[in-house]
């Protein structure tokens, strides 16, 4: 990795204020990302790894607030502090240097807006372009992303496409003004596998002619292992297991991840028993239990240090980052 | 218990194929139809019909597992809420135990409801929130006069216990759950009416990778020790293979290609089947496949293409794909629904090995392509 | 595997008594609500308010409560007729009876007719016209003909009350049902609910009360209500009918059908329940839109005939004689603090019951 990443978080705190209390959902998040890298960041529900996405654009939620750390992007030799950066600074990054693509193209499209309007709508805001420009650049938006009959596409209205259609037409809006950074938010969680698998193919596609990093949210195991050089994984608002995809797949050492894994069915596991699980459930932000927050749940955990103390994200192997008291004992 | 087919185990007649010939399957669904009428207009004038369901046909044996895989819109969903008549089907024949299903007065029909029952996707949507548990599991209960209160509680802490929940539960309200726990409940639902058939209409998709292991788990127990036989629908491939004994693949309201699971996974012969396996992400890289990307998106089963309903994102379509709806070829239980592969078994001779290897060669060979990267294709 | 255990957990609260807790943290809709029970509590206690006749009285060795004449004329003991009291306690039962007692009413006020001189021991007969401005006798001053406007107001909640509760009551069976049995039943039958409720949506209230009043030899104020309520239910059906239309597909009723249950068990136990919140938030508006239509018909001269008391009329008899601002003032602000503490209630309801609103709080 160079000296400067793209884009770098550090400590990062992002809670949310309710009537129950204050719930930190992101507790001290640290990742890096490299010109032109995917990074995976995969967990379960609640994990914190959507409030960690929205905290890079600011774009938390009220009640949510980043409270500590930094997340710093480096554009033009430039460092930019994102979570201090003004307001209307901010607006020229969102959209223009970091893109984003959410789960639900549905929702995240307005309907009463053609789809080139829509994408014409983020050139111009970005670039100082006229009406015919930024059309026009829709239309090589739609051809980019391979969108059929891109001429009359042009003029759809939301609803008039396909999920899969959609999904491309979002993809186009984020990648409208060349970001450096994509975030992808469960891209491919609402399709389906085959749609899914077009979608995982124009990304990579797209990666390698553009050069764009890219984010990738997601809580399937699968997606990350075919897409990603690195993976970060997520557990209870932090960062438990952090390392390049092969090495990350080929030797987990958290409990979680290993966990995680195992529980996957498939054919070759039929008639092997019963499916290795985690016993219990994800704990909602109000119930994260004391030190390590997987200990409840975790096979090896050994009390009462892993009660008592908060493991640190350990560097085992080269590039390969735990959060486990034990991990050289589990490593196989 | 760690067998390698715990169904099979469990019910009395250990030898699957001498059991078949004797007794009649417990489920048989003949040419099942279901249509939808689009309809327009002040007057409700029907303008088309959505053929959700067209002509499906498969048969369950007693204590086994039939998986229904398919993308969204395929019909899946449809099929098993027809089998209950949740969707009254529009033409075809359902047999459950020997007794026509669609035939039966409104009073027979809630007989038999008891002992076919359904578990849902979403556990937040298939639970009323206004009701207790303790209301949930009764219902039903209440409903076929099973039970004074006194055996109706023990009933009912007794399926609790059964999915793994305390019978204090009984007093709580949905919400207090968690989407893994609140699935349990709806599973203790359906089995405290004792039944002997169950439908489970994407059961852990909803669910957290960790939750899902454990419910999968649950429901392999369960078929196990109440003898239970299964329809589990579901889109995910991994787990269909995990704990189906046959497994059927379906398209556009057709079943494409149906075998017993482990041979559909080796040796998959219809082109739809292959994409749908080769798209499945797989962290292992010895299990990934040469990915085959189809075009184009699922066309509306409002009007469904001519012929071969697969044929506009088939690679291999032919002259005759557009035209002749492909004939059921039975290669030993394994059955397939495709002019391609049907050439290949004659050819090579009914080795489905070879004539898989074939088909997926043909694929690659097809999708490959000139051009590298494939270019814009006819998407719509 | 481990039975997940909730026995430490709190009881466990339905959707109501969350709702309730939500309700509370809500300030002004918890004063709205006050008054709002705060009226009903004057409407139930009136005759003990305002009146000419005792709350409780010995008379002749016997226990009466004559105040229940102002209920029903029928409640006021014969003896009280036999004896000719012709409506004026104080002198006669002293008179009559001179081991009598009796508990008043904390105002000595009627609101039927004008107090006469020296009915009740040293006071003047209640001031007329331009004279009757609220003194501490007359709390809200007199109208023209010497009619105290308190009592008049007192006695009159609980026709402003009435007229909400009766009919919105009315409407709201109305509406839910014929929302119910079009939503659930879908086809020819929704068509049929859905072109009834259009058809009724088109007859404005106002002019077939009018007609009514013209063509009805007594136009009593149930009449009224019952219009008010044949007529305004043609929302509440609508959000029904789509509340039944979201449900019925919803998977809890397809379950509850798979357990073999009927369609009446599904209406009443499944999707009412879950219906009811937002239907309850319009009744609550409707409710306010009620009082105020009776206040304009009183206002109009089409209110209940004259010896019945509401504040419609109150302003309506201050039509000719606006100088007599006490009039206006009073029953207007009634009226306006009535439907506002509706309104607010209702309000406060939908932000307690909605689930996305609760949704957004998480």
């Amino acid at each position: 990795m160079t000296a400067a990443p793209l884009l770098a978080i550090n400590d990062l705190v992002t809670a949310f204020e309710t009537p129950a209390g204050r719930l930190p959902a992101v507790d001290g998040v640290s990742l890096a990302i490299g010109r032109g890298r995917t990074l995976g960041l995969v967990g379960e529900s609640g994990c914190g790894k959507s409030v960690t996405a929205m905290s890079i654009l600011r774009l938390v939620a009220s009640p949510g607030r980043i409270e500590s750390g930094s997340i710093q992007l480096t554009v033009d030799g430039e460092s930019l502090e994102l979570t201090s950066l003004p307001e209307r600074r901010l607006r020229e990054i969102r959209g223009g240097r970091i893109g984003m693509i959410f789960q639900e193209p549905m929702t995240s499209l307005n309907p009463v807006f053609t789809v080139g309007d829509q994408i014409a709508e983020v050139v111009r805001l970005h670039r100082r372009a006229g009406r015919t420009a930024a059309r026009a650049r829709a239309l090589e938006m739609l051809k980019l992303v391979r969108v059929a009959d891109p001429e009359q596409r042009l003029d759809a209205y939301p609803h008039q496409l396909s999920g899969g259609m959609r999904q491309r037409v979002m993809i186009a809006m984020a990648l409208a003004c060349e970001p450096d950074l994509v975030i992808a938010d469960e891209p491919t969680t609402a399709l389906d596998v085959t749609i899914q698998a077009q979608i995982l193919e124009l990304l990579a596609d797209l990666r390698r002619r553009l050069g764009t990093a890219i984010l990738l949210i997601t809580h399937d195991l699968g997606v990350v292992a075919e897409t990603c050089d690195d993976v970060a994984v997520m557990y209870a608002g932090r960062i438990v297991e952090q390392a390049p995809a092969a090495e990350l797949f080929s030797r987990p050492l958290h409990p979680y991840t290993i966990g995680l894994l195992a529980a996957r069915p498939d054919a070759d596991r039929r008639g092997s028993g019963p499916l290795t699980t985690i016993p219990g459930m994800v704990p909602p932000p109000q119930e994260f239990p004391s030190g390590c927050r997987f200990h409840p749940r975790c096979g090896y955990a050994r009390q009462p240090r892993c009660a008592a103390e908060v493991p640190p994200l350990r560097e085992i192997r080269p590039g390969h980052f735990v959060r486990c008291h034990f991990a050289e004992e589990i490593s196989p | 218990m760690t067998t390698a087919q715990p169904n099979a185990e469990g019910t009395a007649a250990g030898q699957r194929s001498a059991q078949e010939a004797v007794e009649p399957a417990l489920l048989a669904v003949e040419q099942l139809q279901t249509h939808f009428p689009i309809r327009k207009g002040l007057l409700r004038r029907q303008v088309g019909t959505v053929r959700a369901v067209d002509g499906v046909s498969f048969s369950i044996p007693r204590g086994q597992t039939l998986g229904l895989v398919g993308e969204s819109g395929c019909g899946k969903t449809t099929v098993g809420r027809s089998l209950l008549r949740l969707i009254e089907p529009t033409g075809g024949s359902v047999r459950f135990a020997g007794r026509d299903v669609r035939g039966q007065s409104r009073a027979e029909l809630r007989r038999l409801r008891r002992r076919m029952q359904i578990v849902f996707q979403d556990p937040y949507g298939s639970l009323n929130p206004r009701m207790k548990v303790r209301s949930i599991l009764e219902e039903g209960l209440v409903i076929h006069g099973m039970g004074d209160r006194a055996t109706r509680l023990e009933r009912m802490a007794a399926a609790l216990e059964r999915t793994g929940l305390a019978a204090a539960a009984l007093d709580r309200y949905p919400h207090e759950f968690s989407g893994g726990q609140r699935q349990r409940i709806a599973i203790a639902r359906a089995v405290v009416l004792e039944p002997e058939f169950l439908v489970l209409d994407e059961p852990v998709s909803a669910l957290d990778v960790s939750i899902q292991a454990q419910v999968i788990n649950l429901l392999a127990e369960l078929r196990q020790e109440l003898g239970l036989t299964y329809l589990f629908i579901s889109h995910d491939l991994s787990v269909v293979e995990y704990l189906a004994d046959q497994v059927a693949v379906m398209y556009l309201g057709r079943i494409v290609e149906s075998a017993p699971a482990e041979q559909l996974c080796r040796q998959p012969l219809h082109p739809y089947t292959q994409a749908l396996f080769s798209a499945v992400p797989s962290v292992e890289p010895s299990r990934r496949r040469q990915r085959i990307v189809l075009p184009g998106d699922v066309p509306s089963p409002s009007r469904p293409p001519s012929g071969c309903r697969f044929h506009p994102r088939c690679p291999l379509a032919e002259a005759v794909c557009r035209e002749v709806d492909p004939p059921q070829v039975d290669l030993a239980g394994h059955r397939v629904h495709c002019h391609v592969a049907g050439r290949e078994l004659d050819r090579s001779g009914g080795d489905a090995t070879a004539a898989s290897a074939a088909v997926a060669a043909a694929i690659i060979a097809a999708t490959a392509g000139p051009a590298a990267p494939s270019p814009p294709r006819s998407d719509a | 595997m481990k039975p997940h255990d909730v026995s430490s957990r709190p009881p466990s609260r339905g959707f109501w008594a969350e709702a309730w807790v939500r309700y509370r943290g809500r300030p002004i809709g918890m004063i709205a609500l006050a008054f709002v029970v705060f009226l009903t509590v004057v409407a139930a206690f009136a005759p003990a308010i305002a009146g000419t006749k005792p709350v409780i009285c010995r008379y002749k060795g016997r226990l009466y409560m004559p105040c229940l004449g102002y209920f029903n004329r029928r409640w006021e003991a014969p003896i009280f007729t036999k004896d000719k009291f012709r409506g004026t306690y104080p002198q006669n039962l002293k008179e009559k009876d001179p081991d009598s007692w009796a508990i008043w009413p904390l105002v000595f006020q009627d609101p039927y007719r004008r107090v006469r001189d020296n009915e009740w021991p040293g006071r003047p007969e209640n001031p007329s016209r331009d004279e009757g401005r609220p003194t501490a006798v007359n709390l809200f001053g007199t109208d023209q003909y010497g009619v105290d406007v308190f009592a008049k107001m007192v006695h009159g909640t609980t026709i402003a009350l009435l007229v909400g509760f009766v009919s919105m009551g009315l409407a709201g069976s109305i509406g839910i049902i014929v929302g119910a049995v079009g939503g659930y039943f879908g086809g020819w039958v929704d068509m049929l609910t859905s072109r009834l409720t259009e058809v009724v949506m088109c007859i404005p209230t106002l002019v077939l009360i009018l007609a009514l009043v013209a063509v009805v030899e007594k136009p009593t104020i149930w009449k009224t209500m019952a219009i008010i309520g044949a007529t305004g239910w043609t929302g509440i059906a609508r959000l029904t009918r789509a509340e039944f239309l979201r449900l019925k597909e919803s998977e809890f009723v397809m379950a509850a059908r798979a357990a073999g249950a009927g369609p009446v068990r599904i209406m009443l136990r499944h999707i009412l329940p879950n219906a009811l919140a937002p239907v309850l938030v319009p009744i609550t508006f409707g409710i306010a839109a009620a009082i105020l239509i009776e206040g304009s018909l009183s206002f109009l001269g089409f209110g209940p005939p004259p010896p019945t008391a509401s504040w419609g009329s109150i302003l309506n008899s201050a039509r000719s004689n606006l100088q007599l601002w006490w009039l206006v003032v009073f029953p207007g602000a009634g009226i306006f603090l009535t439907v506002l503490a509706y309104n607010l209630v209702g309000e406060a309801l939908q932000e307690a019951t909605d689930p996305r609103l609760r949704e957004a709080r998480k």
